[in-house]
């Protein structure tokens, strides 16, 4: 089986890191996954926002343990290994500027070096030079450049990519995939860089030994995608200076001067994706970095995991190709179900927007109803609930001390499920964020989960409609969905569903049954194919 | 989950109307049968006492009978299942009408027979009779019969 490898660069790659663990979550990823983030900016707040979802996801996939069936039952299906610390920073030590890190004043003083720490000079500009890169690169990745090239194999997180990467046999063993943007700052300056050849592809641990690599290269390019309210005027920092910074206007011209720099230099790609998006919606405020920059999410980081997964499924192929390039796109400015592109063979993507369409709303249906329903069960005593799906799969005494781990109230068990739950809230939060005003994005309505009609947030400030006063959102939270099935046609399911194994505890047992219950739902409500498996 | 035949429709209906059936003719027959040799009777003769009686047992029973078929009807809403307080107040309110039932049932009884000088434990038996068929056999049949959604909510249903 290949190690597959998912390495984040930049805000835009923890960001398309994040929407590859909900889609994991919602059982769309591979059995095994390892990741890893990049960026220097570690208190960036989409990389905080990430860093804190993973950790959720692993808690909740050890809280769930055992699936009714794992061909239906897919939540968590991907077992997400990561290395600590998580994130590369790059820097060893906090204020660092590009002079430092070179070493500039040093190389000036020393007669055989002056000639270039000239050319460094000239090269970078004085604000480029010292800027404290603690917030990113802002925009200019000839700095990451830089100091990226020269990690160090024996720190983590690269110890444990290099380690895998040795224990690989054969060509191609190793899936890596890069995914950042390339209109930015960090990502623009990572993705060249590990691409490569000699960084990773064809780095001496990873050589097979007739000159094809253990590693098979694959890239998600992220072309611009969105934009942001920029500063009236130039920020400027304490002693007065113009702070180096990014503006929407740059991404287009950072962009072709990126993909011209590609197209020359050879990198070590084996597979790329370029994915963007014309759109240009709002996803926040201007910050060139730190907690302030914690974007919305945006439907091209989902476009961008499927890319990720498209990538990962394919079978192992141990033979030296020619690199292969992939692109799409939209035939109409609405970004609906069928505008998702998620598989690279086109007689596949029908069925695999099916899956894709499926395992979202069946996560969204099981993540409100988890959240909402399920709550509301638990915090009633045993003796207070008649719900028929509720008593005939709980059949207990609270009386009798020896059915108290029969009770999913239980502080074990509720444990269990509230860890699914947290990671299920963060869930909605991130799916009704794709949801935007202009109404081109038309996957998940927002206004059909949540109550405020502001951003939700993932912290639980955002207040979730009740199902029982809002008895139809359940049937139209897809976008486009009128008098859809209802509240009494999911009780009617969870009723009907059949959770087998007896020795489930009762936390699985819950969390499989609002599972089942909400994959039957959304099939039926929503029009969905079930996928039909061989056995 | 296959449901369960007995609290679907029209299974259900038909049961009920079956075990009312039998139960009214067993305390209307063999319990009818006993009273009939028990009491000593001032006015009326056995068969008119016995039609009576039978008469206000089967006006119960028809009554009762409407009652679960309308908790039947209710509880197969799709609406039931999102308000089971409403679907367990409905059934304590119908299970209320029943003992009601029951009662008034005695009481017009009482009425009827005031001049024959029936014992406290004939009319007792009587109002056992009556009880059975109102409040016991809408217990029990709600009890087995009731549609999946509300099949937990008559009291003493585990």
């Amino acid at each position: 089986m290949s190690t597959n490898y998912l390495i984040g660069i930049g805000g835009t790659g923890a960001r398309v890191v994040e929407a590859v663990v909900h889609a994991c979550a919602a059982g769309l990823g591979p059995d095994e996954l390892n990741i890893f983030l990049i960026d220097p900016d570690d208190s960036n707040g989409n990389l905080s926002r990430t860093k804190t979802l993973v950790s959720d996801y692993q808690r909740g996939r050890k809280a769930f343990t055992q699936r009714n069936d794992e061909d239906r039952v897919r939540l968590f299906h991907t077992r997400i290994e990561t290395p600590d610390p998580f994130v590369w920073s790059i820097f060893s030590a906090r204020d660092t500027t590009l002079a430092t890190y070179v070493d500039l004043d040093n190389l000036r003083e020393r007669a055989d070096q002056r000639a270039l720490a000239d050319f460094i000079s000239v090269l970078f500009t004085g604000a480029e030079l010292e800027t404290v890169l603690n917030e990113g690169f802002r925009g200019h990745p000839s700095i990451g450049a830089v100091v990226m090239a020269t990690h160090d194999p024996g720190q983590e997180p690269w110890k444990s990519f290099w380690d895998d990467v040795k224990q690989c046999q054969g060509p191609h063993e190793a899936k890596v995939f890069l995914v950042g943007s390339i209109f930015g700052g960090t990502g623009a300056a990572g993705i060249p860089t590990f691409a490569a050849p000699e960084m990773i592809k064809f780095k001496p641990d990873a050589n097979v030994g007739d000159g094809s690599s253990k590693v098979l290269l694959g890239g998600a390019l992220v072309l611009p995608y969105f934009t942001f309210e920029s500063p009236e005027t130039p920020p400027i920092t304490a002693d007065g200076r113009q702070e180096m910074f990014v503006t929407p206007a740059d991404f287009p011209i950072a962009t072709q001067a990126a993909l011209q720099f590609y197209h020359e230099k050879k990198l070590g790609f084996d597979e790329v994706y370029f994915i963007g998006d014309s759109l240009a919606q709002r996803v926040g405020k201007f910050s060139h970095g730190s907690l302030r920059q914690d974007n919305r999410a945006h439907y091209i980081e989902l476009v961008s995991a499927l890319a990720a997964f498209d990538f990962f499924s394919q079978p192992h192929d141990p033979a030296v190709a020619d690199p292969k390039y992939f692109y799409g796109c939209r035939e109409a400015r609405v970004v609906d179900w069928k505008a998702l592109l998620t598989n690279r063979d086109a007689n596949k993507v029908a069925e695999r927007q099916n899956e894709v369409k499926l395992a979202l709303c069946t996560m969204t249906a099981f993540a409100y109803m988890l959240a909402t329903e399920g709550e509301a069960v638990l915090a009633a005593p045993h003796g207070e609930v008649l719900d028929a799906w509720y008593k005939s799969n709980f059949r207990l005494d609270p009386r009798r001390a020896e059915d108290a781990g029969r009770n999913p109230r239980e502080a074990k068990q509720r444990a269990s499920i509230e860890m699914v739950e947290i990671f299920g809230r963060k869930f909605l939060a991130w799916i009704a964020s794709l949801d935007e005003d202009s109404g081109e994005v038309r996957l998940i309505d927002r206004h059909k989960l949540f109550a405020d009609t502001g951003e939700p947030d993932e912290n639980g400030a955002a207040r979730l409609l009740a199902p029982r006063e809002h008895e139809a959102v359940i049937g139209e939270f897809v976008k486009g969905t009128q008098r859809g099935k209802r509240l009494e046609d999911f009780l009617r399911i969870l009723r009907e569903v059949q959770v087998e194994a007896s020795s489930m505890s009762p936390a699985n047992r819950w969390i499989n049954l609002f599972y089942e219950a909400a994959r039957e739902f959304c099939a039926t409500a929503y029009n969905i194919p079930l996928p039909i498996r061989p056995r | 989950m296959p449901q369960k035949l007995n609290r679907t429709a029209p299974t259900n209906y038909l049961l009920t109307a079956v075990a009312g059936a039998l139960l009214w003719t067993a305390l209307a027959v063999g319990l009818g049968g006993y009273l009939g040799d028990e009491v000593s009777l001032q006015v009326l003769t056995t068969e008119q006492f016995l039609a009576l009686y039978r008469m206000a047992l089967g006006i119960v029973l028809v009554l009762t009978l409407v009652n679960c078929f309308y908790w039947y009807y209710q509880g197969s809403r799709p609406k039931a299942a999102v308000n089971l307080a409403g679907a367990r107040r409905l059934w304590d309110v119908s299970l209320l009408v029943q003992t009601l039932l029951a009662i008034a049932g005695l009481v017009v009884l009482v009425i009827l027979l005031q001049t024959e000088g029936l014992s406290i434990g004939n009319f007792a038996l009587i109002f056992g009779a009556l009880a059975l068929l109102t409040v016991g056999l809408f217990w029990i049949a709600t009890l087995f019969a009731s549609p999946p959604a509300v099949e937990y909510i008559p009291r003493g249903k585990r």
